[in-house]
């Protein structure tokens, strides 16, 4: 029987679990960090510099992603301070939070009663995934989703477990910096602060309990996550703008996202192959090319491809059937709170009818691995080497999509990305 | 497994101190954002007239800059509108983002001052006041753009985060507060008033700071002429001089 959710907490955790934690989070971090002073700037890296000075020095949130919540422009901001303007100073919180996303994917298995074999394979999958380690290897905050959801989740089932009000209040406070990422990071919480919220009810004797639940659950996840990414918005404030001034911005970074076919001199929609319909995540290879521009003295655009490993990627729908059958059939609760999870965080971009770019992919990854992590798992009881086997292609693919990812380029490499890759996406794009 | 819940009281008590928490913080930024308005830091002496004159749109960017302007609302009258190339740099090899950045500040020229003043933080809303004819040029060329709000005598566009409203004379709504004005010459043509100083008083307009521009690039000479006489009538501080 599979233990309920939260419950299966452990009040501290085994040797065996911080060991797998540590082993991953060292993992992780050696991948993002390796040769990242090295690597070249790409336009995107410069303009989140140009922006994070601009927005925090004179609260005008441009060049790039005027749109987006504004917490990557503090971050960066204090990191170009401490480590100077290059490639550590832009991208030191994505390598972090990128790495963290690790560990918290596999803590979140955990706390569902995945076992910590699923754990172990959900972090693996998370760690060496070619296009999440792109997304924690730049200064863009597309990665940041793939943590604050995590985490704000995370805490919620610690709150579930052990029911200490400081749990929910650290899931708020993950909440908002999600926020303040991007707003996505609102699905997958709210649909996991829905479930605890209801069952936490339903253990209520009394209507003052059930009521003061509520209002816990309203202050923690509605209010201090509020707060929290209204006060990311204080160098704007400090640029003399008022409360109402401030409810008219989120009106026009509400039209400008959904409306959003791409920024000026950025990459534009249908820039071939690369802007999949959200619904072919996870049914045909997904990747984001960097194009570096030729440093003087040398004529040769420089590619960063990232590509998804498409055989855990594609694995991802097969195991959501698998997970969705034992949640109806059997009443599985961790292959129920699984699925719902990915589907919570995945669905709102599947809905969507503007282009949406594979970056948004990056915080989805999280749910979808634990998912695959769990049904390998569960699968390799009954079928061992097909299992195994599909391990191996995925090391494998790991193994060759991680050069281009950081930027090494080999004639194996190559052919690999461009077999994967639309080729017209490996030309330089169109002038803008 | 039995679950330990903390009594209703314990939960409403930190329900309570996060939302007074959160409550406390929203009165505190909206009078941050107010408080940090300081277009006044270039008003003349008290008794002087509120208005200077000033060679072109940049002489105005680098006289607010240098005075550390922030947060105005700046009111423009203007007949012509530019089209700015991009006003970021990027960082040249060693140079760092803090030295790009004054670079960028260095190059401003007339064409791109309306953008810079946003850029710099020194403008946080721009009203653009025009005449007739060039504001339905400017309404053709926006036709269809995303955004795009027509109401009758003008329009707002946002650019970005940019709030920017454009009207006719006789459809300008003066601001609730005190504002910076800038006048163009090239304002001064048919359907916009020649008095413009008494026109501004007229509409409501609280001129904390007026700027004349003897130039824009696109004036004839009548139309400086006219600036200069402005400048004369209002009584402003010569080109160049002190506020």
């Amino acid at each position: 029987m599979t233990a309920p959710p939260g419950a299966s907490f452990p009040r501290s955790p085994t040797a065996s679990v911080t060991r797998l934690l540590i082993a991953l989070t060292a993992l992780a971090l050696l991948m993002r960090s390796i040769g990242l002073g090295a690597q070249v700037l790409a336009p995107d890296d410069v303009a989140v510099g140009i922006t994070a000075h601009s927005f925090v020095e004179r609260g005008w949130p441009e060049p790039t992603m005027w749109n987006h919540p504004r917490l990557r422009d503090l971050l960066v901001y204090l990191s170009l301070h401490a480590l100077g303007d290059g490639a550590w100073g832009l991208k030191l919180w994505s390598v972090l939070l990128g790495t963290l996303s690790v560990p918290a994917t596999a803590a979140l298995v955990l706390a569902l009663g995945g076992g910590i074999g699923a754990a172990g394979v959900a972090g693996l999958l998370v760690a060496l995934d070619p296009l999440h380690l792109d997304f924690s290897r730049q200064a863009i905050n597309d990665v940041y989703l793939a943590f604050f959801p995590v985490a704000a989740i995370l805490a919620t089932l610690r709150y579930r477990a052990r029911r200490r009000p400081g749990w929910l209040a650290v899931a708020g406070l993950m909440l908002g910096l999600g926020l303040a990422s991007k707003w996505g990071a609102a699905f997958p919480v709210g649909a996991a602060a829905a479930v605890v919220w209801v069952e936490a009810l339903g253990a209520e004797r009394s209507a003052r309990g059930r009521a003061a639940e509520t209002t816990l659950f309203l202050a923690c996840l509605v209010i201090l996550p509020l707060a929290v990414y209204l006060a990311t918005f204080l160098p704007w404030f400090a640029a003399g703008h008022d409360l109402p001034e401030w409810l008219g911005l989120q009106r026009a970074m509400a039209f400008e996202t959904a409306t959003h076919t791409g920024y000026p001199g950025s990459k534009r929609p249908g820039f071939p192959g690369e802007i999949l319909s959200p619904i072919r995540w996870f049914a045909a290879p997904t990747w984001f090319v960097s194009h570096i521009p030729p440093e003087t003295g040398s004529e040769r655009m420089r590619l960063l491809a990232g590509v998804g490993n498409p055989a855990t990627w594609m694995a991802t729908l097969p195991s959501l059937a698998w997970a969705s059958k034992r949640w109806l059939r059997d009443h599985d609760r961790a292959a129920g709170w699984l699925a719902l999870l990915f589907l919570a965080a995945w669905l709102p971009f599947v809905v969507v009818r503007r282009p949406i770019w594979p970056n948004s992919a990056i915080g989805v990854l999280p749910f979808a691995f634990a998912l695959v992590a769990w049904a390998a798992v569960r699968l390799h009881s009954r079928l061992p080497w097909p299992v195994r086997a599909w391990g191996a292609l995925a090391a494998l693919l790991a193994a060759l999509l991680w050069w281009p990812a950081v930027g090494v380029e080999t004639p194996v490499m190559e052919r690999t990305v461009r077999a994967l890759v639309s080729p017209a996406a490996l030309e330089p794009p169109p002038s803008p | 497994m039995r679950l330990e819940q903390s009594p209703p009281h314990a939960r409403l008590r930190w329900a309570a101190a996060l939302t007074a928490l959160a409550i406390t913080l929203v009165p505190c930024l909206d009078a941050l954002g107010r408080a940090s308005r300081s277009p006044a830091r270039l008003t003349p002496a008290p008794g002087s007239a509120p208005w200077v004159m000033v060679p072109d749109a940049a002489s105005a960017y680098r006289l607010m800059s240098a005075a550390g302007v922030r947060g105005c609302w700046l009111v423009v009258l203007t007949g012509r509108w530019s089209r700015p190339r991009s006003l970021w740099s990027r960082p040249r090899p060693g140079e760092g983002f803090a030295a790009a950045a004054a670079r960028a500040r260095a190059v401003v020229d007339a064409d791109g001052a309306l953008f810079a003043l946003a850029r710099d933080g020194i403008a946080r809303r721009l009203d653009l006041v025009m005449p007739p004819a060039v504001l339905e040029r400017r309404m053709a060329e926006v036709a269809g753009q995303k955004g795009l709000a027509v109401r009758e005598g003008g329009f707002s566009l946002p650019y970005d985060a940019l709030e920017r409203r454009f009207s006719v004379p006789d459809a300008f709504a003066a601001p609730r507060e005190k504002v910076v004005v800038l006048v163009e010459p090239s304002f001064f043509q048919e359907g916009a008033p020649a008095e413009a100083a008494s026109w501004l008083a007229s509409r409501g307009t609280q001129v904390e700071l007026g700027l004349i521009a003897t130039d824009d690039g696109q004036s004839t000479a009548a139309q400086r002429a006219a600036a200069l006489a402005l400048g004369d009538a209002v009584g402003a501080a010569a080109p160049g001089g002190p506020p």
